[in-house]
């Protein structure tokens, strides 16, 4: 099995090893990770930095907080770099993140089945 | 205890949630700016655990509008920064929020922020009930103090009213022993048994007695049992039954008083005190003795005057010998029956004188020459009537006014008076005597003419051989 893109340590510490919350956790964060990527997708083409940034802090924190540190460091770069507007630049990190995104995901969809 | 938690991200906001509750906190979870403001205002959290970045209101602005609210207790803040915003984190905290925690979360972390937040934030109840205890002691004590105030107040007042009732007392006390002390009458007072209360200058000056001798002893051993007889006793045991006395005299030797007994009453209305005056009369009783003597001697001295006045006045009027009227008396008379003839009264005026006198003196001697015309005079006088007048004109010779009589009236009387002349019984010999008479003429004349026609007459009976009565008018001149 692949690594695990999360920090499974910190996230048993913090939910004291609920594992049932700790699922809902991660159903939560993909859910709403996917809102914001497709956001960012759609500011990016619109050229809308100043909204694209507060999406890219938010995905930060978001993925930060699940224990995420690939997406929340791309997440943090999208947030530093929405400023230079640096269109091309901008669309590879999106590209990144999905592709992060897309592998935790897989993850989960893994590890979820393995437990069933 | 109550805690929001704001924060957009359902993650955090979920993990944050469970760790809080874990912790025994009670959480209310809200996902924007907006909502977390709307939470605060319709209640208060004392710990906010908000977001930075998050859609409406930021975090900062929260709670800068969070400081706002009055009257409120404090909220304690906690903002969630990322670990890479290291200056707004300071920017934060100088905004006032209270506390920064980085994300994501570290649970120790978070446990330990929280725990200094609660204990901020009952220190701050406390402080705050402790507040309100010193505002209540503060508020009792002011309380207290004004009361306290009040009644200083009170006091002073009482103290001021006391002092004034003092000042009243004193003045009315001066008053009264100014007039008591300086009455120019002697006053004393004594209690039932007689003790003696209060005592004045002049009772000092009366008895003899300065006054812090007399005061507080009995009576009796004060004045003496002369002066303070039973009798003075029982009029100032009689005050104590409320009969006062007026004007009794108290005396031992040559001294007399004048005591007067009052009962006084006291708060109670009983009779608490005998007030007694006195004034000493000795002086006044001396001089009225002397004066009733000189009284006596006056009067006495009075009717001698008096006698010998009354003697003056009749010897002026009556003749010595034969004790009627005199020749003085007789022209008075003389003066007045001349005036009544005037207005219209008749009277004749006869002389007479006894025959051959100057004989019978010679041979008898004067005595009974005296004891004739005595004899004379009250033969007279007890032969004329009541109205007529008898008179002694001189020597041996004496007069008859014969009033409202005629000339021939006149006459007869005279002859009658002449008879009993004639009749008098002497041991010597008998006598007798002629008449001169002479009417008024119903003119206005002298008394003298009158006198003189008279004496014509009684020429004219001597010389018709005496023994007889003759009569004369006045001869008015042939002119008139």
């Amino acid at each position: 099995m692949n690594p695990s893109p999360l920090d499974l340590r910190y996230l048993k510490e913090l939910t004291g090893s609920d594992e049932r919350f700790l699922a809902e956790l991660i159903e939560e964060f993909l859910v709403s990770a996917n809102d914001l990527l497709d956001r960012m997708t759609a500011l990016l083409a619109a050229e809308d930095w100043g909204e694209l940034k507060l999406a890219a802090h938010a995905l930060k924190g978001s993925s930060r907080s699940i224990g995420s540190s690939i997406l929340g460091e791309i997440a943090f770069q999208i947030e530093n770099e929405s400023k230079r507007a640096d269109k091309p630049g901008l669309k590879s990190l999106l590209s990144q993140a999905a592709a992060e995104y897309a592998r935790i995901k897989t993850w989960w969809e893994g590890a979820a089945q393995s437990a069933a | 205890m109550r805690v929001l938690i704001a924060e957009d991200d359902v993650v955090t906001n979920k993990l944050l949630n469970r760790l809080l509750t874990k912790f025994g906190y009670d959480c209310q979870c809200v996902f924007n700016g907006l909502e977390a403001w709307n939470a605060i205002q319709n209640e208060h959290f004392p710990v906010v655990v908000s977001d930075w970045m998050m859609p409406g209101i930021e975090g900062v602005e929260l709670c800068r509008r969070l400081r706002e609210l009055k009257d409120r207790p404090y909220s304690y803040v906690i903002l969630l920064t990322s670990r890479d915003e290291r200056d707004d984190r300071f920017q934060a905290l100088r905004s006032g929020v209270d506390d920064v925690l980085a994300k994501p979360i570290d649970l120790e972390e978070l446990e330990c922020r929280m725990a200094v937040g609660t204990r901020i934030i009952k220190m701050e109840h406390h402080l705050k009930e402790q507040n309100l205890q010193l505002e209540e002691s503060r508020a009792q004590l002011e309380h207290s103090n004004a009361v306290l105030l009040t009644k200083q107040q009170e006091v002073e007042r009482l103290l001021a009213q006391a002092e004034r009732t003092s000042e009243y007392a004193q003045e009315a006390n001066r008053r009264f022993e100014q007039l008591f002390g300086e009455i120019p009458v002697a006053g004393f007072s004594c209690d039932e048994s007689t003790k003696i209360f209060e005592w004045n200058k002049k009772a000092e000056e009366i008895f003899g007695v300065p006054a812090d001798r007399a005061v507080e002893k009995p009576m009796r051993s004060v004045i003496g049992k002369k002066l303070l007889t039973r009798k003075a006793l029982d009029a100032i045991h009689a005050v104590f039954q409320g009969v006062p006395f007026v004007d009794q005299e108290w005396k031992a030797g040559d001294r007399v008083l004048l005591v007067s007994g009052y009962p006084m009453v006291g708060y109670n209305n009983k009779i608490s005190g005998c007030l007694a005056t006195a004034v000493d009369i000795s002086q006044l009783r001396k001089i009225e003795a002397e004066l009733r003597t000189k009284m006596k001697e006056l009067r006495a001295a009075n009717s001698k005057i008096e006698e010998a006045n009354r003697k003056l006045s009749e010897m002026a009027v009556t003749d010595g010998l034969t004790k009627i009227a005199n020749r003085r008396a007789l022209m008075d008379r003389l003066a007045i029956c001349l005036e009544q003839a005037e207005r219209g009264q008749r009277f004749t005026l006869a002389m007479i004188d006894v025959d051959h006198f100057k004989k019978f003196n010679d041979e008898f001697g004067h005595q009974a020459g005296d004891e004739i015309l005595i004899a004379v005079a009250q033969t007279l006088k007890s032969s004329v009537r009541k109205l007529d007048f008898v008179a002694r004109y001189g020597g041996e010779e004496f007069c008859v006014l014969f009033v409202n009589a005629s000339l021939r009236s006149a006459v007869k009387m005279a002859e009658r008076i002449r008879k009993r002349i004639s009749e008098i019984q002497n041991p010597y010999r008998a006598i007798t005597a002629s008449f001169g008479l002479a009417e008024h003429p119903g003119l206005p004349i002298e008394g003298d003419q009158l006198v003189r026609a008279a004496d014509d007459a009684l020429y004219d009976a001597k010389a018709a051989g005496r023994n007889r009565v003759a009569v004369r008018s006045i001869e008015f001149e042939e002119a008139a």
